[in-house]
């Protein structure tokens, strides 16, 4: 493992070098590094995905251009696939054809003797290990950046070590299925949401087996339908972080779909954080204070579980967040811009010596990633207004 | 104890010292939330206020006349849900009345006012108030009191029960205690007059 490490290490920085160089003749950055991004394999496809949304730690243009790396990579094909089966599940297919290709795993659709058609999510062969050896490589470059200072004050071992884990947690098909089941249990709360059935006996420690929802891809969707499943992915996502706890993080495009019935489908829970009951209830304080322009008691949330660092500052956190959420509510609560605010909180807190609490960090991240898909859908939607009951709520409970 | 017939409301010497009973009717949405999703809309509230203004009249930065107003009194009931809306003794529910333009007593007019209430809520059998005030805030009245203008909450305001707060009616903070609904009138909440009693001052 070592030998592969170091190989890969030179491997890597190879690569970089020459997009490196290309870089200092090339207007078009954001392309080459999604570019370089692909080359360097599954895990760093992964890798960057998850950060373009750490709008907290990693710049807002960086952001952008990683959220433009998508996985199309070829389908493991179905015969080597299949041998990853479990048996009960091989014995009762009756076809399969592949749906789709991500860098850890790939998605079949199967029909089952009975008449169901199912999902079928199979691990690549092989995967684990590249994840590992590549996580390994990671690390050395952070811990080596951190000592360094390359990237100012980044926490970078924290960022790279929550990054890895989110990308192991990818790999774990068992915590997967779980997710899943907890949020199809949570979310029938919210009218309109779905989340596939997971199908226990035919899942095995690389398969994830769950029922194919018909249509999920088809695209024939109307104006009015899109817009009325994204309003109520709001409200889901909105119901995870302030009542339920139990978060997707990751409801990109590829995650969420709208159906033509106007009801949306949430599919993927590889990427899910759990907030602690004492966070959940921060959150939804700090978000209420918010909405009432209450900028001090909105600094004394965050102090109140924020990590304090050698230099930090409360007393010019309170007066920039004074500030942040006096701009913040000015307006009419329709004008409320959920990225910059979020990209101003978290910047706040790293100028005053503040590292944030998770859980702030993954709620809003579960937003942010979705505010593309708003933006698109519905650009008039009110984050403030859709969010209060749910907030309330999350107060009470 | 006498009535007025027909104060000028519009003149802005008549902010200054003055005290006044109204009779109101709201319109627009009062809603009550609760922490199991279910929620009870409220639209026959109806009840009395007071409000008294001060004598002294102080000047902004800019020139702008501003004077502290006091809530006397709130008593809202809606027959149709049991409602019950009191002020709450324990505590003072002030306000201020800034006028838009420079000048003395006579620029108190046209003026934005808000107050911040501390409420009881009487509803089913329990007690409840709110620990932050619930503002209201009434743009450019050009008479006083500001009755038959829009009042707006910008946001909903949490209560909790009486009974789980240490301190009672007296509790300036939750510190265990959840809260256990919510008061929201985002819309604009406006009023009119039913009957108007004027007391005028000595």
């Amino acid at each position: 493992m070592r030998a592969a490490v170091v190989l890969r290490a030179f491997e890597i920085l190879v690569v970089l070098t020459f997009a490196g160089v290309r870089a200092l003749f090339s207007r078009r950055r954001a392309d080459l590094l999604a570019d370089v991004v692909v080359r360097l394999g599954p895990t760093f496809l992964k890798v960057a995905q998850l950060l373009g949304t750490r709008v907290d730690v990693v710049p807002l243009e960086v952001c952008r251009a990683l959220a433009r790396v998508y996985d199309d990579l070829p389908a493991v094909p179905v015969s080597e696939a299949e041998q990853r089966f479990p048996a009960r599940l091989r014995a009762d297919l009756v076809g399969v054809v592949p749906a789709a290709a991500g860098s850890i795993a790939c998605v079949y659709r199967g029909e089952l003797r009975d008449g169901r058609h199912v999902a079928i999510k199979v691990r690549r062969p092989g995967i684990d290990r590249v994840v590992a050896r590549d996580l390994a490589v990671l690390g050395s470059v952070a811990r080596l950046a951190e000592s360094l200072r390359v990237l100012g004050g980044m926490p970078v071992v924290d960022v790279v070590g929550e990054v890895g884990d989110a990308v192991r947690q990818q790999l774990d098909f068992g915590a997967e299925a779980a997710a899943l089941r907890e949020l199809g249990a949570n979310l029938v709360a919210v009218a309109g949401v779905r989340v596939p059935d997971v199908i226990d006996e035919y899942c095995g420690p690389d398969v994830l087996v769950m029922e194919h929802l018909p249509g999920l891809r088809d695209g024939a969707v109307s104006a009015e339908a899109k817009r009325a499943a994204t309003i109520t992915a709001l409200r889901a996502v909105y119901q995870m972080i302030f009542l339920d706890g139990l978060v997707h993080c990751d409801l990109h495009p590829g995650n969420l779909y709208a159906m033509p019935d106007g009801s949306a489908v949430i599919v993927d829970a590889g990427f899910c954080r759990r907030m602690t009951e004492s966070g959940r209830r921060a959150f939804a304080g700090f978000f209420y204070r918010m909405t009432r322009g209450d900028g001090a008691a909105c600094a004394d949330v965050v102090l109140a579980t924020a990590t304090a660092t050698a230099r930090s500052d409360p007393e010019g956190f309170r007066t920039g967040m004074i500030r942040l959420v006096e701009s913040a509510t000015r307006d009419s609560v329709a004008d409320f811009d959920l990225v910059p605010f979020t990209v101003r909180l978290f910047a706040l807190q790293r100028e005053h010596g503040l590292a944030a609490d998770p859980a702030f960090v993954f709620p809003i991240l579960s937003l942010v990633v979705l505010e593309g898909t708003l933006r698109e859908v519905c650009a008039d939607v009110d984050f403030q207004t859709e969010a209060l009951p749910f907030v309330l709520r999350g107060m009470m409970t | 104890m006498t009535v007025d017939a027909a104060p000028d409301r519009s003149d802005p010497l008549v902010v200054p010292n003055s005290q006044h009973h109204v009779g109101l009717s709201i319109r627009g949405q009062l809603t009550v939330l609760f922490s199991d999703g279910e929620t009870l809309d409220c639209a026959d509230v109806k009840g009395l206020s007071a409000v008294r203004s001060a004598q002294e009249i102080t000047t902004l930065p800019d020139g702008r006349p501003r004077i502290a107003v006091t809530r006397l009194m709130t008593h809202f009931h809606s027959n149709e849900t049991g409602l019950l809306i009191q002020q709450n003794p324990a505590r003072p529910n002030l306000g201020v009345l800034t006028g838009l333009r420079p000048g003395g007593a006579e620029a108190l007019l046209p003026a934005d006012v808000v107050f911040e209430q501390y409420l009881i809520i009487s509803l089913r059998g329990r007690l409840y108030l709110n620990l932050d005030p619930l503002v209201m805030e009434a743009k450019a009245i050009t008479t006083f009191p500001p009755v038959g203008t829009t009042f707006l909450s910008r946001t909903p305001t949490t209560f909790y029960d009486v009974a789980e707060l240490e301190g009672g009616l007296y509790a300036t903070a939750a510190g265990s205690a959840k809260p256990r609904l919510a008061l929201a009138s985002t819309s604009v909440c406006g009023s009119h007059v039913t009957h108007e009693i004027d007391v005028p001052t000595d």
